[in-house]
């Protein structure tokens, strides 16, 4: 029996190395690791990948929510959007011509810290792409017309998300969550900003805040270096520097703890409770991302797994650069699971929360981020957002490092510190949840 | 906000795939890719085998991660369910999970390898999956063999996992939803259950342990059974774990997919509001639907269907031109779903419900339009083949992303459709084009249905009648 089962270990150990094996035939041989240069006033971060024939440029515009107020929210993408209509080399239809000829993607996405202004193109349209992205970026007509036309689809973009209760719980939630902060407002526009926005305004935005120095460019794929500072040269020096500073956002202020029911009738109820966080890059972030985690783990297992209250039960974590956490769940009994919720805190206040389960949720945290840094998109956003958050590139994996270096005191020590100041938005049957309106 | 981060039973691979099958939006006339060069870099990377007992093995080695994903695909999804059967493969798919070992072992053991796992259903297959840092690749191959081996019935675990289902199908009951469902039941008419992935309450509530039973005795079985292992593997390794795990597998009789394809069909042409219960509609959505190709007989038509998509969506497409351009409508999008079952097309339009009249001419007038001859041309044709090779292109830079397009590919059609796509791709030319467009599209009997606002219903639907309306041949 014993033979057998060691016969079967060295086995099982013969066949993990026969199917993880290094193959050098597969290995590419021109990747880079990530570099970062200045091309004039632009600040570029670089890597070269080869495995596919394909190149992920991700232009941001630094600043995010800081940037904008609640009257003009969304004025940043409006100039992006309002930009495919039309650019100085491009004018009119040639401009989208220009681009559908490539094959090429271009999307605009809006975050708390940044728009991000996206080109995926293979690498044999590298170059007809980039410039016609440039020029939209650069050069903008922005004509009224072009503002409109842009403005009235965004409008009708957020009337058909209204229509998703995810969306409009977050609505609901990011004014109350992150009142004080930036963040209360959403960069992406709502209904009632974008309508009000003005072409003049769009101009004299792009005008202003179109600088070299609230840009971060970068560049992943299969493109060596010197190609991408023959591209990136032309238009580096085409913009303005501008004056800008990059600094990470203030942490967001913890606040008395509080619900808001919105009436809505509904197939099933939603609930979010949402918690600041510490700022990313802090002493206390891996704490924070590991408790998040286990409490996520905590209502997975509580909501769905025991009780079958909810499809959709779980923690997230809201990894901006100001970082919050938060409860999720959709629920036909939304007082059962709002109670599993306040009792998650509770453990948290009595150190009930079960620890042991914390490098299980580290290898999470890991295989998620290999998965991200797979696509060459998500490899660029993931190293945006490391030079950003220390300044530079250095120590890829120190993520880890300090995630496996958080003990059970530090801990619940941050949990401890966030959890509480939690704020709640319920949207559905309000007589569902009465006994948590006081 | 991300409301599924974790193992959710299909949900969020179901929309991965959906969006990667449902291959929508916008080039020149030199080759967008040398000629063979996919399949090249396609034959260098993939290898498969079949075991004696029927089961397909297929390994895509891609090294620029340390991580490999293991998927046991299986042919058929809904497609296989007969009336009252409506979310058997995707209630079965939650079931799986939880009916491994003890309550709870699965997330246990996927979780002692560091990895992640999820599920997807669709129209025509069933896949599970688990992800993990490639040194636990030999037990993830392990795991799912147990997992997909699954013979033990427990009526109380199977009506946990309804309620669970049940509060899927409330999250996804909303306007897009009801549409879907609408023109589905159109379209398909009896044949629908064959399409309806979701089901509906009453349909999950019914279904009995019994169903599941001779469901899974019938389509999981090695012969309907694909195992994708792709990452960083050895390829020969991999091929030979995978064969003593599965080996073993008794092979049994499945009922064959390639009969599945709806063959009733016949589009109604009638037209109708199905909604006005949705909250806080406000914008009218308005979609046509034909039937597609069926990709195992058709396969050129199917990529035609891809590339037609694809110029419609393009910024440059006349279509945009002449709807969004003018302000008729919000957005314009067609998607083409690469399945057997015939599709389907889809083009969907968002309007401001007081402009419906206006919106639904303009839209009627494109659809006639394209029967014209120069509505197609070789420039939108080459722009739409740069894009479809961009997008495969992207799903080589990831290892899970592209081990989810070869099992989704392999379920509808085989392995060499994804070996040869690319290059396929590349080489459409505005003849098949025209070809698929003159066969499918221009002329054929669809189906029309909007969801808006109830302060519109009658406008919508006197708007859908007059334009849509008696389509039949």
């Amino acid at each position: 029996m014993m033979r057998s089962c060691v016969r079967a270990i060295l086995a099982a150990f013969v066949v993990t190395l026969v199917v993880t094996r290094p193959a050098a035939a597969q290995t590419p041989v021109a990747d880079t690791l990530p570099s970062t240069f200045m091309v004039g006033a632009l600040r570029v971060v670089h890597q070269q990948r080869s495995t596919s024939e394909t190149v992920a440029i991700e232009l941001f515009l630094l600043g995010g929510a800081r940037q904008i107020n609640d009257r003009n929210a969304g004025i940043e993408p409006l100039v992006l959007h309002a930009s495919a209509f039309g650019s100085k080399r491009y004018p009119g239809a040639a401009q989208a011509g220009a681009l559908a000829s490539t094959g090429s993607a271009v999307h605009v996405e809006t975050d708390n810290d940044w728009t991000a202004f996206s080109l995926r193109t293979l690498r044999s349209e590298l170059d007809s792409a980039w410039t016609v992205f440039g020029d939209r970026v650069v050069s903008p007509s922005l004509l009224d017309r072009d503002v409109l036309d842009a403005r009235r689809q965004m409008v009708a973009d957020v009337a058909v998300a209204s229509t998703n209760p995810d969306y409009l719980l977050m609505q609901v939630a990011r004014p109350i969550a992150f009142a004080g902060h930036a963040y209360a407002n959403d960069p992406g526009g709502t209904d009632r900003s974008l309508r009000t926005i003005r072409p003049e305004q769009v101009r004299e935005f792009h005008r202003t805040q179109f600088v070299a120095s609230r840009m971060l460019l970068v560049v992943v794929g299969n493109v060596d270096r010197a190609t991408v500072e023959r591209l990136v040269g032309p238009f580096a020096s085409a913009l303005p520097a501008g004056a800008y500073t990059w600094t990470p956002p203030p942490a967001i202020p913890l606040r008395k703890t509080s619900i808001t029911i919105v009436p809505r009738k509904l197939p099933t109820d939603y609930v979010i409770g949402i918690f600041p966080g510490p700022l990313a890059g802090s002493r206390e972030q891996g704490a924070f991302r590991l408790g998040t985690g286990l409490l996520g783990g905590l209502l997975s297992y509580e909501i769905r797994q025991e009780r079958q209250l909810s499809y959709a039960a779980n923690a997230p974590l809201f990894d901006h650069l100001a970082m919050a956490g938060g409860f999720y769940a959709s629920t036909i009994e939304p007082a059962r699971v709002i109670q599993i919720m306040i009792d998650a805190i509770e453990r948290v206040g009595n150190n009930t929360l079960p620890l042991g389960a914390l490098p299980r949720f580290v290898s999470q945290f890991e295989i998620d981020d290999l998965l991200s840094r797979a696509t060459n998109a998500g490899q660029a956003r993931q190293l945006a957002r490391k030079f950003l958050v220390q300044g530079n590139l250095d120590g890829m994996g120190s993520e880890f490092r300090a995630l496996r270096a958080v003990n059970a005191e530090n801990l619940r020590r941050v949990v401890a510190r966030y959890v509480p100041a939690i704020h709640f938005v319920f949207i559905g049957d309000p007589s569902r949840v009465q006994q948590f309106i006081r | 906000m991300n409301a599924c981060p974790v193992p959710c039973g299909g949900r969020v691979v179901r929309l991965l795939v959906a969006l990667c099958l449902c291959f929508a939006a916008p080039a020149l006339a030199q080759p967008v890719l040398s000629t063979g060069s996919w399949r090249m870099r396609m034959d260098r990377s993939i290898r498969d085998t079949v075991l004696a007992n029927g089961l397909t093995i297929i390994v895509n080695e891609n090294r620029t991660t340390p991580v490999t994903t293991v998927i046991v695909a299986f042919r058929g999804g809904a497609a296989m369910q007969d009336p009252g059967d409506e979310g058997l493969a995707h209630l079965a798919e939650h079931y799986l999970f939880r009916a491994y070992g003890n309550e709870g072992a699965f997330e246990s053991e996927v979780a002692s390898l560091n990895g992640t796992y999820n599920g997807w259903t669709s129209a025509e297959g069933v896949g599970y999956y688990i992800t993990v840092p490639s040194k636990g690749a030999v037990s993830a191959i392990g795991v799912m063999s147990r997992l997909v081996r699954t013979t033990k019935f427990n009526e109380r675990v199977l009506n946990a996992e309804k309620r669970v289902v049940m509060n899927e199908l409330a999250r996804d009951a909303g306007a897009s939803s009801i549409l879907r469902t609408g023109l589905g039941s159109r379209m398909w008419g009896m044949e629908w259950t064959r399409k309806d992935v979701s089901g509906s309450p009453l349909s999950i509530e019914l279904l009995k342990p019994s169903h599941l039973r001779s469901m899974l005795a019938t389509q999981y079985v090695p012969s309907n059974a694909a195992v994708i292992i792709a990452g960083d593997v050895d390829a020969s390794g991999a091929i030979a774990e995978a064969s003593r795990r599965f080996g073993d597998w008794p092979p049994a009789q499945s009922q064959s997919p390639a009969d599945l394809a709806p063959s009733t069909i016949k589009p109604t042409g009638t037209t109708a509001v199905f909604s006005d219960s949705a909250p806080d509609v406000s914008l009218v959505t308005l979609s046509i639907q034909w039937p597609g190709a069926r990709v195992r007989q058709s396969p050129h038509d199917a990529r035609a269907a891809e590339l037609f998509a694809e110029m419609v969506n393009s910024g440059v497409s006349p279509a945009m031109g002449r709807l969004i351009n003018s302000g008729s409508v919000h957005s314009l999008s067609m998607s083409a779903e690469t399945a057997d079952g015939r599709g389907p097309v889809t083009l969907t339009v968002v309007l401001t419900p007081d402009d419906i009249d206006r919106a639904a001419a303009a839209l009627r007038a494109e659809l006639d339009r394209f029967a014209s001859s120069d509505y197609l041309n070789a420039t939108l044709v080459a722009a739409g083949r740069k894009r479809l090779v961009h997008k495969a292109e992207g799903w080589l830079e990831s290892s899970a992303v592209a081990s989810q397009m070869i099992a989704s590919m392999w379920t509808v059609a085989d392995l060499d459709y994804f070996r040869s796509y690319g290059d396929a791709v590349a080489q459409t030319d505005l003849a098949q084009v025209s070809t698929f467009v003159k066969a499918y599209i221009a002329g054929r009997p669809f189906v029309a249905g909007a969801v808006g606002p109830g302060t519109h219903v009658d406008r919508v639907r006197a708007a859908l009648a007059t334009h849509f309306g008696g389509n039949a041949p």
